[in-house]
């Protein structure tokens, strides 16, 4: 039996685009018992954070920006 | 005068969390610095060693003696004590991987994945982290919290009772580290 190939409709490629992943930047809290996301800070810790959550911070005067 | 002891007579059943350092709670990274809250309550339970069968507690004294020459003759002892060490000692009714991870002597958490060299850390095998024990009286959780306290430790091994054909139950024991996020709440004894 004769084998015969199918005709597939060819199909634009689908450009997949992935979400941009978030800036990160590193800050300073600077009050004993910050409250970020689920976790308590102490004065002093340095962690990175998405830049929306760390203005937030320093906007409380909670935290500053030392660095990226 | 109401009395002040709130006596009663309970069976306390304990509950222990443990979470070690560099561990990630909601997108943060755990350490000296950065304690979980309890919102949601499994940023603890998630790490949850199991059935406590048994919670004792130990402290280390140290004694130095004083004898003083009294105006009415004779000496007179005094003893001036420090504590120098706190530790909680548990015994478990499951082995789990922090156990297994300081029984092989091991520098990073098991993976299951990466093969990694057993007994190199020849150091001290510790873990340190964040330790949640809370005692339950009979009435449960909701009524009878009697003691929620949430310290920095460092987790060893007490006592492994080895590979036998009986269930094997590790007793480990938290060593008490001083920090300022140290934290008791103890409503459930005056509330009760």
């Amino acid at each position: 039996m004769k084998k015969t190939a199918k005709k597939t409709d060819s199909q634009p490629l689908k450009v997949v685009e992935k979400p941009a992943e978030p800036v990160l930047v590193k800050v300073e809290i600077l009050v004993h018992r910050t409250k970020v996301g689920s976790c308590i800070c102490a004065k002093g810790a340095v962690l990175p954070l998405p830049k929306e959550q760390a203005d937030a911070l320093v906007s409380a005067e909670l935290a500053k920006i030392i660095g990226i | 005068m109401a009395a002040q002891y709130y006596l009663q007579k309970r069976i306390i059943g304990a509950f222990v969390d443990f979470i070690p350092h560099g561990e990630t709670v909601d997108a943060l990274t755990t350490s000296p610095t950065v304690i979980p809250d309890e919102d949601p309550e499994e940023n603890w339970t998630d790490y949850n060693m199991g059935c406590a069968q048994d919670v004792q507690f130990e402290s280390e004294t140290e004694d130095d003696e004083d004898y003083c020459p009294a105006l009415t003759g004779g000496y007179s002892k005094t003893i001036t004590r420090t504590t120098v060490r706190d530790e909680i000692i548990v015994t478990l009714k499951d082995p789990s991987e922090p156990v297994f991870r300081l029984l092989f002597g091991l520098n990073q958490k098991l993976t299951g994945a990466t093969g990694q060299q057993p007994f190199e850390n020849l150091g001290d095998r510790e873990i340190t982290g964040w330790l949640r024990l809370r005692g339950i009286g009979a009435a449960g959780s909701t009524t009878e919290t009697l003691a929620n306290v949430k310290v920095e430790v460092k987790m060893r091994i007490s006592d492994y009772p080895g590979w036998t054909k009986d269930a094997t139950k590790p007793v480990v024991a938290f060593e008490v580290i001083s920090n300022s996020f140290n934290d008791l709440i103890d409503d459930g004894v005056l509330a009760a």
